[in-house]
């Protein structure tokens, strides 16, 4: 199974000028299929923001559908050319609705669908499409923009069919995928080095061991507070990871295994997991500096350490001079998690 | 809730700030020294730039409202919180022979605008012809160290005729027109004064008329400039932009 986290969000030039947020993400589930996918409108067409909708809500439901047809068909043009009708006939419709011309909805696309161990990539225009693989960040398709940065290729351009990147495979020791627009892209991923930044690993691996809900949330407040400010585009992310189904929570790992989690040495004091155990545990209820330490019995200044650590590792989050437990602590968390993961998912996907 | 969150700015790549490359390609041929306003005729004449000036005190010369123009146009961008950090300009001179009086670099390295003398004739196609050389040899720099750029600006600006080398003006011309066709330079051709060449500066331009300045407005070219500058550092994919005509009416006449 996988987790699906994603956010969008609007530009500073955007937000100054009153233009809505024309980067659109959408998630779907069917079967056994899921899909993410992204498409950033184009900036000077009037209603992109629609037509980004249209198309990411089209390739969902078309590769739910029929992801076993497309991936059996190995001719690789033939399936470019099915895609491409099928988003055109979707953004004809949408422009007899909207009364405007196909080109005010022009916008660029990526996605990710993946059914058992096999996966489709396509991607039109600029963003990236990367992956994570043994750990480690890949690029699976860079940005096509031309030679100057303001131009790009579009669903509704001439030459969409001749850019279009499409890629299929074995999923092998793939952890997940990552979808970004360009807005996200000054951010995450360097243009000169054609590397992903290393946080998208931690927001991957993070989503394992707390809850999706929780790391939506914050992604979307670091997109509000941190992202938005590096450019003045809007930005938006989506990410599709392979839930960890060993793991039981935090309480059941071997010592090795929390200190990797805690990012310690090996050979690190056992006494001093057992702290961080003892706090997580009495953070599961929210309680303030003072408290938590008068219950460990450590002053303040010394159990603020072991807290900063916790935070910076987002193992706790912190509502006013509270902080409280967001890491899956153990199974029974771990069902209520699920439980609600599946919820959010169901309202996130309109299914 | 506060600072839950999980990127933060050390997490972050940097990426350099996509580049505008200018070029503002000046005629400072011996013509820009002419003066207008009130002025005495001091009796003196001089023979410069294939004619005779009479020499006169007092007014305001061509040459000086378009050094306070150069100057408003780099206040204007170092102004503007996202321009200062795109905007890259170059300024070439042309006279008897074309010069490269400030190289590209950052707008905050540029510290001090040189001094614009007239002298001699108008060898506009070497001036041109160099522009071009420079905008060209800083795409490659931009490429070479990984820095996203827009689409050039060459902006030309004269009052007279050419009158320098014919096969240079030629080459000039070709360059540019079909560099403006591939969609891969915008070109500003800017008469200043009844005596500038219009032909030849739409020549230049194949997509839209060369503009003529009104009187001395340097500096109302130079903010709408400036503000077109702010614009284009700012657009994204797709996104075309478009040229501030209501803007252009207050300096130029059309």
């Amino acid at each position: 199974m996988w987790n699906v986290i994603q956010c969008a969000v609007q530009g500073r030039s955007h937000i100054k000028s009153d233009i809505p947020c024309q980067d659109k993400t959408y998630s779907a589930i069917d079967n056994g299929t899921h899909v993410i996918a992204l498409a950033d409108g184009a900036g000077s067409a009037r209603l992109s923001h629609y037509g980004a909708e249209t198309v990411t809500k089209f390739i969902c439901s078309e590769l739910t559908e029929k992801f076993d047809a497309y991936f059996a068909d190995n001719d690789g043009a033939a399936v470019k050319q099915q895609l491409i009708k099928g988003l055109l006939k979707s953004l004809t419709e949408t422009a007899k609705q909207l009364n405007c011309e196909i080109k005010e909805l022009a916008s660029t696309l990526l996605f990710v669908a993946v059914k058992n161990e096999q996966f489709i990539i396509a991607h039109i225009g600029d963003g990236v499409v990367g992956y994570l693989k043994n750990d480690e960040m890949k690029i699976a398709s860079q940005p096509e923009n031309g030679e100057f940065v303001n131009t790009t290729v579009f669903t509704t351009s001439r030459d969409a069919i001749m850019t279009m990147k499409l890629m299929k495979g074995a999923l092998g020791q793939i952890q997940g995928f990552v979808l970004m627009s360009d807005g996200a892209e000054t951010s995450l991923y360097s243009k000169k080095e054609q590397r992903l930044a290393d946080v998208l690993k931690k927001i991957m691996q993070m989503s394992t061991v707390i809850s999706v809900a929780k790391v939506q949330e914050q992604l979307t407040q670091s997109f509000e507070n941190v992202i938005v400010k590096a450019t003045t585009d809007d930005c938006s992310i989506t990410m599709l990871i392979k839930k960890n189904e060993e793991l039981q929570g935090y309480l059941q790992l071997s010592t090795v295994q929390k200190c990797k989690m805690l990012q310690v040495s090996t050979k690190t004091n056992k006494r001093l997991i057992k702290r961080y155990d003892d706090i997580l545990v009495r953070l599961s209820k929210k309680q303030s500096l003072p408290q938590i330490a008068r219950k460990i019995h450590l002053k303040s200044k010394y159990t603020k350490k072991y807290i900063d650590r916790l935070y910076g590792l987002n193992f706790i989050e912190k509502d006013g001079d509270c902080y409280r437990t967001i890491v899956i602590m153990d199974n029974e968390s771990k069902k209520m998690i699920d439980k609600y993961n599946l919820f959010e998912w169901c309202q996130r996907s309109s299914i | 809730m506060d600072n839950n969150m999980l990127l933060r700015i050390e997490d972050l790549v940097n990426n350099p700030t996509p580049r505008v490359p200018i070029c503002l390609c000046l005629d400072t041929s011996g013509s820009m020294g002419a003066v207008e306003g009130e002025c005495v005729a001091t009796g003196e004449t001089v023979y410069e730039d294939g004619r005779t000036w009479n020499v006169v005190t007092g007014g305001t010369s061509r040459i000086d409202e378009l050094q306070k123009g150069v100057e408003q146009f780099y206040e204007a961008i170092r102004e503007d919180e996202i321009a200062v950090y795109s905007a890259e300009i170059c300024i070439i001179t042309f006279d008897s022979k074309a010069t490269c009086v400030l190289d590209f670099a950052n707008i905050e390295r540029q510290e001090t605008i040189p001094e614009l003398h007239p002298v001699g004739d108008t060898a506009m196609g070497e001036g041109v012809n160099l522009a071009l050389d420079l905008l060209e040899r800083r795409k490659q720099e931009y490429k070479d160290k990984g820095v996203d750029y827009y689409q050039p600006w060459l902006v030309l600006m004269t009052d007279g005729v050419p009158n320098g080398d014919v096969g240079e003006l030629n080459r000039a011309i070709c360059r540019t027109t079909e560099m403006v066709n591939q969609k891969k330079l915008t070109v500003f051709p800017i008469g200043i004064g009844n005596e500038s060449d219009m032909s030849t500066l739409n020549s230049f331009s194949p997509k839209r008329p060369a503009l003529k300045l009104q009187g001395m407005k340097f500096q109302e070219f130079f903010a709408w400039l400036s503000k077109s500058v702010s614009k284009t550092s700012q657009s994204t994919p797709g996104e075309s932009v478009k040229l501030d005509v209501d803007g252009i009416k207050g300096w130029a006449e059309l």
